[in-house]
Protein backbone atom coordinates (compact mmCIF):
# COMPACT_ATOMS: atom_id res chain seq x y z
CA UNK A 1 0.00 0.00 0.00
CA UNK A 2 1.34 3.60 -0.99
CA UNK A 3 0.73 5.78 1.47
CA UNK A 4 0.86 9.56 1.88
CA UNK A 5 1.21 11.80 4.56
CA UNK A 6 0.91 15.93 4.67
CA UNK A 7 2.50 17.58 7.60
CA UNK A 8 2.73 20.81 8.74
CA UNK A 9 5.49 22.53 10.91
CA UNK A 10 3.82 25.14 13.25
CA UNK A 11 4.83 27.10 16.64
CA UNK A 12 4.70 25.27 19.33
CA UNK A 13 1.51 27.18 20.79
CA UNK A 14 1.63 26.65 24.25
CA UNK A 15 5.25 28.96 24.10
CA UNK A 16 3.48 32.12 22.72
CA UNK A 17 3.69 34.86 24.65
CA UNK A 18 0.69 37.40 24.76
CA UNK A 19 1.42 41.46 24.50
CA UNK A 20 -2.21 42.43 25.99
CA UNK A 21 -0.80 46.16 25.97
CA UNK A 22 0.40 46.17 22.48
CA UNK A 23 -2.29 43.80 21.43
CA UNK A 24 0.06 41.48 19.62
CA UNK A 25 1.70 37.40 20.08
CA UNK A 26 5.08 37.31 20.49
CA UNK A 27 6.63 34.40 18.56
CA UNK A 28 10.27 34.74 19.33
CA UNK A 29 11.96 32.11 20.86
CA UNK A 30 9.07 29.67 19.99
CA UNK A 31 10.29 26.32 19.39
CA UNK A 32 8.80 24.72 16.30
CA UNK A 33 7.04 21.29 15.49
CA UNK A 34 5.21 18.65 13.48
CA UNK A 35 1.58 19.55 13.69
CA UNK A 36 0.26 17.10 16.73
CA UNK A 37 -2.30 15.70 14.62
CA UNK A 38 0.00 15.00 11.85
CA UNK A 39 2.46 13.26 13.81
CA UNK A 40 -0.37 11.04 14.68
CA UNK A 41 -0.48 10.51 10.54
CA UNK A 42 2.90 9.54 10.58
CA UNK A 43 2.80 7.15 12.50
CA UNK A 44 -0.27 5.31 11.43
CA UNK A 45 0.80 5.18 8.31
CA UNK A 46 4.18 3.54 9.55
CA UNK A 47 2.06 1.35 10.92
CA UNK A 48 0.00 0.63 8.30
CA UNK A 49 3.21 -0.26 6.01
CA UNK A 50 4.79 -2.32 8.90
CA UNK A 51 1.00 -4.50 8.25
CA UNK A 52 0.36 -4.42 4.97
CA UNK A 53 4.03 -3.71 3.25
CA UNK A 54 4.36 -0.64 0.77
CA UNK A 55 6.06 2.85 1.39
CA UNK A 56 5.33 5.76 2.97
CA UNK A 57 5.97 9.21 1.49
CA UNK A 58 6.03 12.61 3.38
CA UNK A 59 4.27 15.99 2.24
CA UNK A 60 4.90 19.82 3.44
CA UNK A 61 4.37 22.84 2.40
CA UNK A 62 6.48 24.96 4.48
CA UNK A 63 9.91 27.05 4.31
CA UNK A 64 13.81 26.59 4.62
CA UNK A 65 13.00 26.16 8.54
CA UNK A 66 10.79 22.76 8.16
CA UNK A 67 13.65 21.03 7.16
CA UNK A 68 13.95 19.86 10.44
CA UNK A 69 10.74 18.57 10.95
CA UNK A 70 10.82 16.94 7.46
CA UNK A 71 14.37 14.74 9.19
CA UNK A 72 11.70 14.19 12.11
CA UNK A 73 8.62 12.79 9.93
CA UNK A 74 11.74 10.74 8.10
CA UNK A 75 13.10 9.69 11.36
CA UNK A 76 9.36 8.41 12.47
CA UNK A 77 9.50 6.40 9.85
CA UNK A 78 8.75 8.37 6.27
CA UNK A 79 10.37 6.61 3.12
CA UNK A 80 11.17 9.37 1.37
CA UNK A 81 9.96 13.56 2.29
CA UNK A 82 9.49 16.18 -0.40
CA UNK A 83 9.23 19.90 0.77
CA UNK A 84 7.73 22.55 -0.99
CA UNK A 85 9.06 26.10 -0.42
CA UNK A 86 6.48 28.87 0.02
CA UNK A 87 7.09 32.44 1.17
CA UNK A 88 3.73 32.30 2.53
CA UNK A 89 3.29 28.75 4.21
CA UNK A 90 1.79 30.46 7.29
CA UNK A 91 -1.23 31.64 5.38
CA UNK A 92 -4.89 31.05 6.67
CA UNK A 93 -5.81 30.42 2.78
CA UNK A 94 -6.58 26.86 3.25
CA UNK A 95 -7.75 26.53 -0.42
CA UNK A 96 -4.35 27.85 -1.35
CA UNK A 97 -2.25 24.99 0.73
CA UNK A 98 -4.91 22.26 -0.59
CA UNK A 99 -4.39 23.06 -4.46
CA UNK A 100 -0.58 23.31 -4.05
CA UNK A 101 -0.70 19.96 -2.37
CA UNK A 102 -2.79 18.34 -4.65
CA UNK A 103 -0.64 19.47 -7.70
CA UNK A 104 2.31 18.20 -5.60
CA UNK A 105 0.38 14.95 -5.55
CA UNK A 106 -0.26 14.44 -8.28
CA UNK A 107 3.47 15.15 -9.59
CA UNK A 108 4.63 12.94 -6.93
CA UNK A 109 2.23 9.91 -8.28
CA UNK A 110 -0.40 7.73 -7.25
CA UNK A 111 -1.12 6.40 -3.77
CA UNK A 112 -3.53 4.24 -2.19
CA UNK A 113 -4.28 6.52 0.58
CA UNK A 114 -3.59 9.63 1.93
CA UNK A 115 -3.35 10.63 5.51
CA UNK A 116 -4.04 14.34 6.88
CA UNK A 117 -4.28 15.68 10.72
CA UNK A 118 -8.00 16.37 11.36
CA UNK A 119 -6.80 20.03 12.15
CA UNK A 120 -3.60 21.65 12.69
CA UNK A 121 -2.79 23.41 15.39
CA UNK A 122 -1.92 26.60 14.63
CA UNK A 123 -4.83 27.30 12.63
CA UNK A 124 -7.11 24.99 13.76
CA UNK A 125 -9.14 25.12 10.16
CA UNK A 126 -9.29 21.09 9.75
CA UNK A 127 -10.28 22.13 6.24
CA UNK A 128 -6.83 21.23 4.22
CA UNK A 129 -7.84 17.57 4.19
CA UNK A 130 -10.97 17.55 3.03
CA UNK A 131 -10.25 20.36 0.37
CA UNK A 132 -7.51 18.00 -0.58
CA UNK A 133 -10.12 15.02 -1.27
CA UNK A 134 -12.24 16.85 -3.36
CA UNK A 135 -9.47 18.66 -5.51
CA UNK A 136 -7.93 15.31 -6.40
CA UNK A 137 -11.72 13.40 -6.60
CA UNK A 138 -11.22 11.14 -3.63
CA UNK A 139 -13.60 9.88 -1.29
CA UNK A 140 -12.82 10.60 2.26
CA UNK A 141 -12.91 9.82 5.92
CA UNK A 142 -12.45 12.76 8.46
CA UNK A 143 -12.16 12.58 12.02
CA UNK A 144 -10.74 8.90 12.22
CA UNK A 145 -9.58 7.52 15.05
CA UNK A 146 -9.26 3.41 14.04
CA UNK A 147 -8.19 2.40 10.84
CA UNK A 148 -8.56 -1.26 9.30
CA UNK A 149 -7.17 -2.06 5.84
CA UNK A 150 -8.01 -4.59 3.39
CA UNK A 151 -8.71 -5.75 -0.50
CA UNK A 152 -8.38 -2.16 -1.51
CA UNK A 153 -10.91 -0.83 0.99
CA UNK A 154 -10.37 0.65 4.25
CA UNK A 155 -12.61 0.62 7.33
CA UNK A 156 -12.53 3.21 9.97
CA UNK A 157 -14.37 4.38 12.82
CA UNK A 158 -14.99 8.35 13.34
CA UNK A 159 -15.30 10.02 16.58
CA UNK A 160 -17.93 12.85 16.44
CA UNK A 161 -19.59 14.56 18.75
CA UNK A 162 -22.20 12.37 20.28
CA UNK A 163 -22.20 9.45 18.08
CA UNK A 164 -18.98 7.53 16.75
CA UNK A 165 -19.61 6.39 13.05
CA UNK A 166 -18.50 3.25 11.39
CA UNK A 167 -17.75 3.38 7.46
CA UNK A 168 -16.29 1.77 4.97
CA UNK A 169 -14.44 3.32 1.32
CA UNK A 170 -12.45 1.96 -1.43
CA UNK A 171 -8.96 3.26 -2.00
CA UNK A 172 -7.91 5.63 -3.43
CA UNK A 173 -9.16 7.35 0.06
CA UNK A 174 -7.83 10.22 1.90
CA UNK A 175 -8.13 10.11 5.85
CA UNK A 176 -7.97 12.47 8.39
CA UNK A 177 -7.08 11.10 11.99
CA UNK A 178 -7.45 12.45 15.28
CA UNK A 179 -4.87 12.32 18.32
CA UNK A 180 -6.93 9.11 19.75
CA UNK A 181 -5.85 6.94 16.51
CA UNK A 182 -2.43 6.30 18.12
CA UNK A 183 0.31 7.24 20.10
CA UNK A 184 3.64 8.34 18.31
CA UNK A 185 6.61 6.99 19.25
CA UNK A 186 9.57 9.31 19.71
CA UNK A 187 12.39 8.00 16.86
CA UNK A 188 15.57 6.47 17.74
CA UNK A 189 18.65 7.21 17.63
CA UNK A 190 19.43 5.21 15.07
CA UNK A 191 16.49 5.90 13.31
CA UNK A 192 17.54 9.67 13.56
CA UNK A 193 20.87 8.91 11.98
CA UNK A 194 19.22 6.89 9.24
CA UNK A 195 16.65 9.63 8.59
CA UNK A 196 19.87 11.59 7.09
CA UNK A 197 20.53 8.91 4.24
CA UNK A 198 16.66 8.81 2.84
CA UNK A 199 15.69 10.69 -0.37
CA UNK A 200 14.52 14.47 0.04
CA UNK A 201 13.34 16.31 -2.78
CA UNK A 202 12.66 20.21 -2.16
CA UNK A 203 10.74 21.80 -4.72
CA UNK A 204 10.00 25.47 -4.89
CA UNK A 205 6.61 26.96 -5.84
CA UNK A 206 7.20 27.42 -9.90
CA UNK A 207 8.66 23.79 -9.80
CA UNK A 208 4.68 22.85 -8.31
CA UNK A 209 2.46 25.60 -9.43
CA UNK A 210 2.43 28.32 -11.64
CA UNK A 211 -0.39 30.44 -10.70
CA UNK A 212 -0.98 30.06 -6.49
CA UNK A 213 -4.85 30.88 -6.17
CA UNK A 214 -5.51 32.79 -3.62
CA UNK A 215 -9.28 33.11 -1.39
CA UNK A 216 -8.64 34.78 1.88
CA UNK A 217 -7.22 37.57 3.10
CA UNK A 218 -6.27 38.01 6.35
CA UNK A 219 -7.90 41.81 7.54
CA UNK A 220 -6.53 41.82 11.32
CA UNK A 221 -5.27 39.49 14.34
CA UNK A 222 -7.33 40.49 18.06
CA UNK A 223 -6.11 39.07 21.00
CA UNK A 224 -8.73 38.57 23.50
CA UNK A 225 -8.84 40.85 26.35
CA UNK A 226 -8.34 39.43 29.83
CA UNK A 227 -8.25 41.56 32.72
CA UNK A 228 -8.25 39.91 35.80
CA UNK A 229 -7.40 41.13 39.61
CA UNK A 230 -4.75 38.58 40.01
CA UNK A 231 -4.60 39.07 44.00
CA UNK A 232 -2.57 35.87 45.21
CA UNK A 233 -2.28 34.69 48.36
CA UNK A 234 0.96 32.86 49.33
CA UNK A 235 0.54 32.37 52.97
CA UNK A 236 -0.10 29.01 54.64
CA UNK A 237 -2.83 27.52 53.84
CA UNK A 238 -5.48 27.94 56.80
CA UNK A 239 -4.35 32.10 56.32
CA UNK A 240 -4.90 32.19 52.63
CA UNK A 241 -8.30 29.79 52.51
CA UNK A 242 -9.54 32.21 55.30
CA UNK A 243 -9.12 35.33 52.77
CA UNK A 244 -9.87 33.52 49.67
CA UNK A 245 -13.11 33.02 51.34
CA UNK A 246 -13.57 36.54 52.46
CA UNK A 247 -13.24 37.60 49.16
CA UNK A 248 -15.22 35.22 47.01
CA UNK A 249 -18.02 37.01 49.76
CA UNK A 250 -17.58 39.88 49.04
CA UNK A 251 -18.01 39.45 45.40
CA UNK A 252 -20.81 38.05 46.04
CA UNK A 253 -20.80 35.19 43.76
CA UNK A 254 -22.17 32.13 46.04
CA UNK B 1 -38.07 32.16 -8.07
CA UNK B 2 -34.60 33.07 -7.28
CA UNK B 3 -33.77 35.56 -4.14
CA UNK B 4 -30.82 37.60 -4.79
CA UNK B 5 -28.06 37.84 -2.65
CA UNK B 6 -28.39 35.51 -0.37
CA UNK B 7 -26.64 34.06 2.42
CA UNK B 8 -27.83 30.01 2.87
CA UNK B 9 -27.63 28.45 6.52
CA UNK B 10 -27.28 25.28 7.08
CA UNK B 11 -26.93 22.28 9.08
CA UNK B 12 -28.35 18.31 9.23
CA UNK B 13 -28.77 18.74 13.09
CA UNK B 14 -31.47 21.45 14.13
CA UNK B 15 -30.25 22.94 17.01
CA UNK B 16 -26.85 23.64 14.55
CA UNK B 17 -29.36 24.75 11.90
CA UNK B 18 -31.15 27.44 13.79
CA UNK B 19 -27.47 29.05 15.07
CA UNK B 20 -26.12 28.83 11.80
CA UNK B 21 -29.48 30.99 10.87
CA UNK B 22 -29.03 33.09 14.13
CA UNK B 23 -25.68 33.55 12.39
CA UNK B 24 -26.75 34.26 9.32
CA UNK B 25 -28.89 37.13 10.54
CA UNK B 26 -26.38 38.52 12.62
CA UNK B 27 -25.11 40.99 9.31
CA UNK B 28 -27.95 40.20 7.31
CA UNK B 29 -29.46 43.21 7.21
CA UNK B 30 -25.73 45.26 7.35
CA UNK B 31 -24.68 43.53 4.45
CA UNK B 32 -28.76 43.59 2.77
CA UNK B 33 -28.97 39.88 2.18
CA UNK B 34 -31.69 37.81 2.26
CA UNK B 35 -31.35 34.37 4.27
CA UNK B 36 -32.29 31.56 2.67
CA UNK B 37 -32.20 27.98 4.80
CA UNK B 38 -32.13 24.09 3.50
CA UNK B 39 -33.95 21.45 4.13
CA UNK B 40 -32.56 18.31 3.96
CA UNK B 41 -36.45 16.49 3.95
CA UNK B 42 -39.81 18.05 3.10
CA UNK B 43 -41.28 18.69 6.66
CA UNK B 44 -44.03 21.34 6.80
CA UNK B 45 -43.30 21.92 10.74
CA UNK B 46 -39.49 22.24 10.38
CA UNK B 47 -39.96 24.29 7.28
CA UNK B 48 -41.98 26.64 9.69
CA UNK B 49 -39.23 26.44 12.39
CA UNK B 50 -37.24 27.50 9.74
CA UNK B 51 -39.10 30.37 8.96
CA UNK B 52 -40.23 31.85 12.77
CA UNK B 53 -36.33 31.54 13.17
CA UNK B 54 -35.68 34.16 10.67
CA UNK B 55 -35.59 31.88 7.05
CA UNK B 56 -36.65 34.47 4.25
CA UNK B 57 -36.68 31.59 1.87
CA UNK B 58 -36.37 27.94 2.74
CA UNK B 59 -34.30 25.06 -0.15
CA UNK B 60 -35.57 21.73 -0.60
CA UNK B 61 -34.27 19.31 -2.31
CA UNK B 62 -37.89 17.87 -4.60
CA UNK B 63 -37.53 14.22 -2.98
CA UNK B 64 -35.40 15.48 0.25
CA UNK B 65 -32.23 13.40 0.78
CA UNK B 66 -32.15 9.72 1.79
CA UNK B 67 -29.41 9.21 3.34
CA UNK B 68 -29.66 12.31 5.93
CA UNK B 69 -25.91 11.47 7.71
CA UNK B 70 -23.59 11.29 4.56
CA UNK B 71 -22.00 13.90 3.90
CA UNK B 72 -21.43 13.07 0.39
CA UNK B 73 -25.35 13.22 -0.21
CA UNK B 74 -25.38 16.21 2.00
CA UNK B 75 -22.91 18.23 -0.51
CA UNK B 76 -24.49 16.94 -3.77
CA UNK B 77 -27.48 18.89 -2.01
CA UNK B 78 -25.61 21.89 -1.58
CA UNK B 79 -23.78 21.62 -4.34
CA UNK B 80 -27.47 22.14 -6.07
CA UNK B 81 -28.48 25.13 -3.74
CA UNK B 82 -25.39 27.12 -4.24
CA UNK B 83 -25.64 26.14 -8.65
CA UNK B 84 -29.53 27.75 -8.20
CA UNK B 85 -28.81 30.66 -5.73
CA UNK B 86 -25.70 31.82 -6.39
CA UNK B 87 -25.03 32.61 -2.81
CA UNK B 88 -22.78 35.56 -1.22
CA UNK B 89 -22.35 33.34 1.43
CA UNK B 90 -23.33 29.91 3.06
CA UNK B 91 -22.96 29.34 6.59
CA UNK B 92 -22.88 25.69 8.01
CA UNK B 93 -23.36 24.52 11.47
CA UNK B 94 -19.76 23.42 13.05
CA UNK B 95 -20.09 19.83 13.64
CA UNK B 96 -17.65 17.36 12.88
CA UNK B 97 -19.96 16.55 10.00
CA UNK B 98 -20.54 20.57 9.17
CA UNK B 99 -16.38 21.00 9.21
CA UNK B 100 -16.01 18.23 6.65
CA UNK B 101 -19.11 19.56 4.67
CA UNK B 102 -17.79 23.21 4.69
CA UNK B 103 -14.31 23.14 3.34
CA UNK B 104 -15.39 19.84 0.97
CA UNK B 105 -18.60 22.63 -0.71
CA UNK B 106 -15.98 25.46 -0.75
CA UNK B 107 -13.12 23.40 -2.53
CA UNK B 108 -15.91 22.74 -5.35
CA UNK B 109 -16.69 26.29 -6.09
CA UNK B 110 -13.14 27.37 -5.95
CA UNK B 111 -14.43 29.73 -3.23
CA UNK B 112 -13.31 30.97 0.51
CA UNK B 113 -13.68 29.21 3.28
CA UNK B 114 -13.58 29.89 7.24
CA UNK B 115 -13.58 27.59 9.96
CA UNK B 116 -15.25 27.27 13.14
CA UNK B 117 -16.38 31.50 13.26
CA UNK B 118 -17.32 32.80 16.21
CA UNK B 119 -18.53 36.36 14.59
CA UNK B 120 -19.31 38.43 11.61
CA UNK B 121 -19.26 41.29 10.93
CA UNK B 122 -19.52 43.80 7.29
CA UNK B 123 -16.93 45.92 6.38
CA UNK B 124 -17.49 49.57 4.70
CA UNK B 125 -17.19 47.82 0.99
CA UNK B 126 -19.64 45.42 1.67
CA UNK B 127 -17.47 42.07 2.42
CA UNK B 128 -18.30 39.64 4.75
CA UNK B 129 -15.69 39.77 8.15
CA UNK B 130 -15.95 36.24 9.69
CA UNK B 131 -13.92 36.20 12.79
CA UNK B 132 -12.24 32.71 14.07
CA UNK B 133 -9.88 31.36 16.87
CA UNK B 134 -6.22 30.58 15.72
CA UNK B 135 -3.31 29.64 18.04
CA UNK B 136 -5.34 27.70 20.51
CA UNK B 137 -7.55 30.68 20.73
CA UNK B 138 -4.26 33.03 21.86
CA UNK B 139 -5.65 35.25 19.52
CA UNK B 140 -8.63 36.03 17.00
CA UNK B 141 -8.47 36.10 13.19
CA UNK B 142 -10.11 38.37 11.04
CA UNK B 143 -10.52 37.15 7.48
CA UNK B 144 -11.98 38.55 4.08
CA UNK B 145 -13.20 36.23 1.45
CA UNK B 146 -11.58 37.20 -1.95
CA UNK B 147 -13.47 34.77 -3.98
CA UNK B 148 -17.46 33.68 -3.52
CA UNK B 149 -19.26 32.48 -2.18
CA UNK B 150 -17.33 32.58 1.49
CA UNK B 151 -18.47 29.04 3.03
CA UNK B 152 -18.02 29.25 6.92
CA UNK B 153 -18.46 26.29 9.32
CA UNK B 154 -20.46 28.19 12.26
CA UNK B 155 -18.62 27.59 15.94
CA UNK B 156 -21.41 25.57 17.85
CA UNK B 157 -22.96 26.89 21.01
CA UNK B 158 -21.67 30.54 20.27
CA UNK B 159 -25.12 32.46 18.45
CA UNK B 160 -27.72 32.36 20.55
CA UNK B 161 -30.69 30.71 18.87
CA UNK B 162 -33.05 33.57 16.98
CA UNK B 163 -35.75 35.07 18.46
CA UNK B 164 -39.05 33.24 17.84
CA UNK B 165 -41.52 34.76 15.48
CA UNK B 166 -44.30 32.91 14.27
CA UNK B 167 -45.69 35.18 12.36
CA UNK B 168 -42.62 35.43 10.14
CA UNK B 169 -43.34 33.67 6.56
CA UNK B 170 -41.07 32.32 4.14
CA UNK B 171 -41.04 31.13 0.75
CA UNK B 172 -40.39 27.78 -0.01
CA UNK B 173 -38.69 26.81 -3.03
CA UNK B 174 -37.86 24.08 -4.59
CA UNK B 175 -34.48 22.70 -5.69
CA UNK B 176 -33.10 20.13 -8.75
CA UNK B 177 -30.06 18.01 -7.34
CA UNK B 178 -28.84 14.77 -8.32
CA UNK B 179 -27.62 13.23 -5.40
CA UNK B 180 -24.77 10.99 -6.27
CA UNK B 181 -24.61 7.22 -4.87
CA UNK B 182 -22.24 7.99 -2.22
CA UNK B 183 -18.66 7.14 -2.32
CA UNK B 184 -18.55 6.82 1.84
CA UNK B 185 -20.72 3.68 3.02
CA UNK B 186 -21.79 4.51 6.66
CA UNK B 187 -22.02 0.70 8.38
CA UNK B 188 -22.93 1.86 11.93
CA UNK B 189 -23.86 4.50 13.69
CA UNK B 190 -23.36 4.49 17.37
CA UNK B 191 -25.02 7.07 19.84
CA UNK B 192 -22.70 7.87 23.08
CA UNK B 193 -24.77 8.46 26.28
CA UNK B 194 -26.21 11.51 26.57
CA UNK B 195 -25.18 13.32 29.54
CA UNK B 196 -27.14 14.95 31.94
CA UNK B 197 -25.10 17.41 33.10
CA UNK B 198 -24.75 21.09 31.35
CA UNK B 199 -22.00 23.06 32.38
CA UNK B 200 -23.29 26.14 30.57
CA UNK B 201 -26.16 26.75 32.70
CA UNK B 202 -24.23 25.79 35.78
CA UNK B 203 -23.70 29.59 38.22
CA UNK B 204 -20.53 27.96 39.49
CA UNK B 205 -18.08 25.55 38.28
CA UNK B 206 -15.03 23.87 40.21
CA UNK B 207 -12.53 22.10 37.58
CA UNK B 208 -10.04 19.46 38.41
CA UNK B 209 -6.77 19.52 36.20
CA UNK B 210 -3.70 17.00 36.19
CA UNK B 211 -2.44 18.36 39.24
CA UNK B 212 -4.99 15.69 40.70
CA UNK B 213 -3.21 13.03 41.28
CA UNK B 214 -5.17 9.85 41.02
CA UNK B 215 -9.15 9.01 40.15
CA UNK B 216 -10.23 8.75 43.87
CA UNK B 217 -8.85 11.87 44.77
CA UNK B 218 -11.47 13.34 42.53
CA UNK B 219 -13.48 13.22 45.28
CA UNK B 220 -11.70 15.89 47.03
CA UNK B 221 -12.72 18.67 44.53
CA UNK B 222 -15.84 17.18 44.41
CA UNK B 223 -16.63 18.17 47.71
CA UNK B 224 -15.51 21.51 47.42
CA UNK B 225 -17.64 21.68 44.17
CA UNK B 226 -20.87 20.52 46.34
CA UNK B 227 -20.12 23.06 49.00
CA UNK B 228 -20.34 25.73 46.91
CA UNK B 229 -23.17 24.52 44.95
CA UNK B 230 -21.32 23.75 41.95
CA UNK B 231 -20.84 21.34 38.94
CA UNK B 232 -17.83 19.39 38.76
CA UNK B 233 -15.69 20.10 35.57
CA UNK B 234 -12.09 18.63 34.63
CA UNK B 235 -9.19 19.73 31.90
CA UNK B 236 -8.48 17.61 29.06
CA UNK B 237 -6.23 15.39 30.51
CA UNK B 238 -8.49 14.36 32.71
CA UNK B 239 -11.50 13.80 30.31
CA UNK B 240 -10.06 13.13 27.22
CA UNK B 241 -6.57 11.24 28.22
CA UNK B 242 -7.46 9.84 31.37
CA UNK B 243 -11.25 9.57 30.59
CA UNK B 244 -11.88 10.18 34.63
CA UNK B 245 -14.90 12.46 33.38
CA UNK B 246 -17.35 12.18 30.58
CA UNK B 247 -16.72 14.77 27.84
CA UNK B 248 -19.36 16.85 27.99
CA UNK B 249 -17.92 17.99 31.83
CA UNK B 250 -14.53 19.39 29.47
CA UNK B 251 -13.82 23.10 29.61
CA UNK B 252 -11.79 24.44 26.67
CA UNK B 253 -10.96 24.97 23.17
CA UNK B 254 -12.09 21.22 22.18
CA UNK B 255 -14.91 21.07 25.12
CA UNK B 256 -17.37 23.47 26.31
CA UNK B 257 -17.45 27.49 26.68
CA UNK B 258 -18.64 28.54 30.26
CA UNK B 259 -19.44 31.55 31.83
CA UNK B 260 -20.43 30.69 35.43
CA UNK B 261 -20.37 33.44 38.11
CA UNK B 262 -17.64 31.41 39.90
CA UNK B 263 -15.12 29.66 38.22
CA UNK B 264 -12.65 27.35 40.71
CA UNK B 265 -9.81 25.71 38.90
CA UNK B 266 -8.06 23.23 41.07
CA UNK B 267 -4.33 22.21 39.90
CA UNK B 268 -4.82 23.38 36.07
CA UNK B 269 -2.15 24.70 34.55
CA UNK B 270 -4.47 27.29 32.46
CA UNK B 271 -3.25 27.05 29.07
CA UNK B 272 -4.37 29.08 26.40
CA UNK B 273 -6.54 25.88 25.11
CA UNK B 274 -8.77 25.66 29.03
CA UNK B 275 -8.83 29.45 29.39
CA UNK B 276 -10.34 30.33 26.28
CA UNK B 277 -13.20 27.75 27.17
CA UNK B 278 -13.22 30.14 30.43
CA UNK B 279 -12.09 33.23 30.23
CA UNK B 280 -15.34 35.09 30.70
CA UNK B 281 -16.35 33.92 33.78
CA UNK B 282 -17.23 36.57 36.75
CA UNK B 283 -14.97 35.48 39.08
CA UNK B 284 -12.02 33.14 38.58
CA UNK B 285 -10.64 31.29 41.38
CA UNK B 286 -7.33 29.48 41.07
CA UNK B 287 -5.37 26.48 43.26
CA UNK B 288 -1.99 25.37 41.84
CA UNK B 289 1.49 24.46 43.49
CA UNK B 290 3.25 26.43 40.87
CA UNK B 291 3.40 30.44 41.78
CA UNK B 292 4.16 30.49 37.70
CA UNK B 293 1.62 28.98 36.54
CA UNK B 294 0.01 30.83 33.30
CA UNK B 295 -3.36 30.45 35.28
CA UNK B 296 -2.39 33.14 37.96
CA UNK B 297 -2.04 35.49 35.10
CA UNK B 298 -5.92 34.85 34.09
CA UNK B 299 -7.76 34.62 38.04
CA UNK B 300 -8.82 37.26 40.07
CA UNK B 301 -8.03 35.08 43.15
CA UNK B 302 -5.45 32.43 43.40
CA UNK B 303 -3.87 30.41 46.30
CA UNK B 304 -0.15 29.18 45.79
CA UNK B 305 -0.58 25.66 47.36
CA UNK B 306 -1.30 21.88 47.26
CA UNK B 307 -4.81 21.28 46.32
CA UNK B 308 -4.47 18.34 48.91
CA UNK B 309 -4.06 20.65 51.67
CA UNK B 310 -5.83 23.88 50.38
CA UNK B 311 -9.20 21.80 49.21
CA UNK B 312 -10.05 20.49 52.15
CA UNK B 313 -9.46 23.69 54.16
CA UNK B 314 -11.41 26.05 51.38
CA UNK B 315 -14.54 23.30 51.57
CA UNK B 316 -14.73 23.48 55.08
CA UNK B 317 -14.35 27.29 55.37
CA UNK B 318 -17.23 27.64 52.19
CA UNK B 319 -19.51 24.90 54.31
CA UNK B 320 -18.95 27.52 57.42
CA UNK B 321 -19.94 30.23 55.44
CA UNK B 322 -22.73 29.20 53.42
CA UNK B 323 -24.33 27.48 56.73
CA UNK B 324 -23.99 30.48 58.50
CA UNK B 325 -25.66 32.73 55.66
C1 LIG C 1 -6.08 21.48 19.77
C2 LIG C 1 -6.06 21.39 21.26
C3 LIG C 1 -7.26 21.48 21.96
C4 LIG C 1 -7.26 21.42 23.35
N1 LIG C 1 -8.46 21.55 24.00
C5 LIG C 1 -8.47 21.57 25.35
C6 LIG C 1 -9.70 21.74 26.07
O1 LIG C 1 -10.79 21.84 25.50
N2 LIG C 1 -9.65 21.77 27.43
C7 LIG C 1 -8.46 21.64 28.12
O2 LIG C 1 -8.49 21.70 29.36
N3 LIG C 1 -7.31 21.46 27.46
C8 LIG C 1 -7.29 21.41 26.10
N4 LIG C 1 -6.10 21.20 25.46
C9 LIG C 1 -4.91 20.83 26.26
C10 LIG C 1 -4.20 22.02 26.89
O3 LIG C 1 -3.23 22.50 25.98
C11 LIG C 1 -3.47 21.60 28.16
O4 LIG C 1 -2.63 20.51 27.87
C12 LIG C 1 -4.41 21.20 29.28
O5 LIG C 1 -5.40 22.18 29.51
C13 LIG C 1 -3.60 21.00 30.54
O6 LIG C 1 -4.41 20.42 31.54
P1 LIG C 1 -4.03 20.56 33.07
O7 LIG C 1 -3.94 22.00 33.42
O8 LIG C 1 -5.03 19.73 33.80
O9 LIG C 1 -2.65 19.81 33.17
P2 LIG C 1 -1.16 20.36 33.31
O10 LIG C 1 -0.84 21.33 32.26
O11 LIG C 1 -0.31 19.16 33.48
O12 LIG C 1 -1.19 21.18 34.68
C14 LIG C 1 -1.29 20.63 35.94
C15 LIG C 1 -1.09 21.76 36.95
O13 LIG C 1 -1.30 21.26 38.24
C16 LIG C 1 -0.37 21.84 39.11
N5 LIG C 1 -0.22 20.93 40.26
C17 LIG C 1 0.47 19.78 40.31
N6 LIG C 1 0.34 19.21 41.53
C18 LIG C 1 -0.45 20.02 42.25
C19 LIG C 1 -0.96 19.98 43.57
N7 LIG C 1 -0.68 18.97 44.40
N8 LIG C 1 -1.72 21.00 43.99
C20 LIG C 1 -2.02 22.04 43.17
N9 LIG C 1 -1.57 22.13 41.91
C21 LIG C 1 -0.80 21.13 41.43
C22 LIG C 1 0.88 22.00 38.30
O14 LIG C 1 1.68 23.05 38.82
C23 LIG C 1 0.31 22.34 36.92
O15 LIG C 1 0.23 23.75 36.75
C24 LIG C 1 -6.06 21.25 24.06
C25 LIG C 1 -4.86 21.14 23.36
C26 LIG C 1 -4.85 21.21 21.98
C27 LIG C 1 -3.54 21.09 21.26
N1 LIG D 1 1.41 23.49 4.85
C1 LIG D 1 0.98 22.22 4.91
N2 LIG D 1 1.75 21.21 4.42
C2 LIG D 1 1.32 19.92 4.45
N3 LIG D 1 0.16 19.55 5.00
C3 LIG D 1 -0.64 20.50 5.50
C4 LIG D 1 -0.28 21.88 5.48
N4 LIG D 1 -1.27 22.58 6.06
C5 LIG D 1 -2.21 21.69 6.44
N5 LIG D 1 -1.84 20.43 6.11
C6 LIG D 1 -2.56 19.17 6.38
O1 LIG D 1 -3.94 19.46 6.57
C7 LIG D 1 -4.33 19.18 7.92
C8 LIG D 1 -5.35 20.17 8.39
O2 LIG D 1 -4.83 21.47 8.39
P1 LIG D 1 -5.74 22.77 8.64
O3 LIG D 1 -6.78 22.79 7.59
O4 LIG D 1 -4.80 23.92 8.58
O5 LIG D 1 -6.32 22.60 10.01
C9 LIG D 1 -3.04 19.15 8.70
O6 LIG D 1 -3.18 18.36 9.86
C10 LIG D 1 -2.07 18.55 7.67
O7 LIG D 1 -2.22 17.14 7.58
Amino acid sequence: MDILVCFKQVVEETEIRVDREGGKLIFEGVPTKISDDDKNAIEEAVKIKQKVGGTVTGLTLGSTESRKQVREALAMGCDRAYLILDSESKSQDTYRTAKILAEAVKRIGRFDLILCGSASTDNLAGQVGPMLAEILGLPQLTYVRKIEVGDGRVRVERSLEEESEVCEAACPVLITVTREINEPKVPTLMQVMAAGKKPLVEWSMKDVLAEVPTTLEAVKMEIPRIARKRIIFKEKPAESVQKLVEAVKKEGVI
Amino acid sequence: MVVNKLIIAYSDEPTLALEALSAARSIASKASLKVGAVSIKPDPEWVKELAAHGADAIYQVEDGVQDVKSVDAQLDMLLAVAEQTKPEAVFIGGSRRGRELAPRLSARLGSACAADCISFDVDDSGRILSTRMVYGGASNIVLAAKVKPLVASIRPKTFEKPQRDDSRKAEVISVKAKIGEPKVRIISIIGAEKGSVNLRSSPVIVTAGRGVKKREDLAIVEELSNAVGGVLAGTRPLVEDLKWLPKERQVGLSGETVKPNLYIAVGVSGQIHHVVGMKDSRIIVAINTDERAPIFQVCDYGIVGDLYQVVPELTKAFKTLLNKS
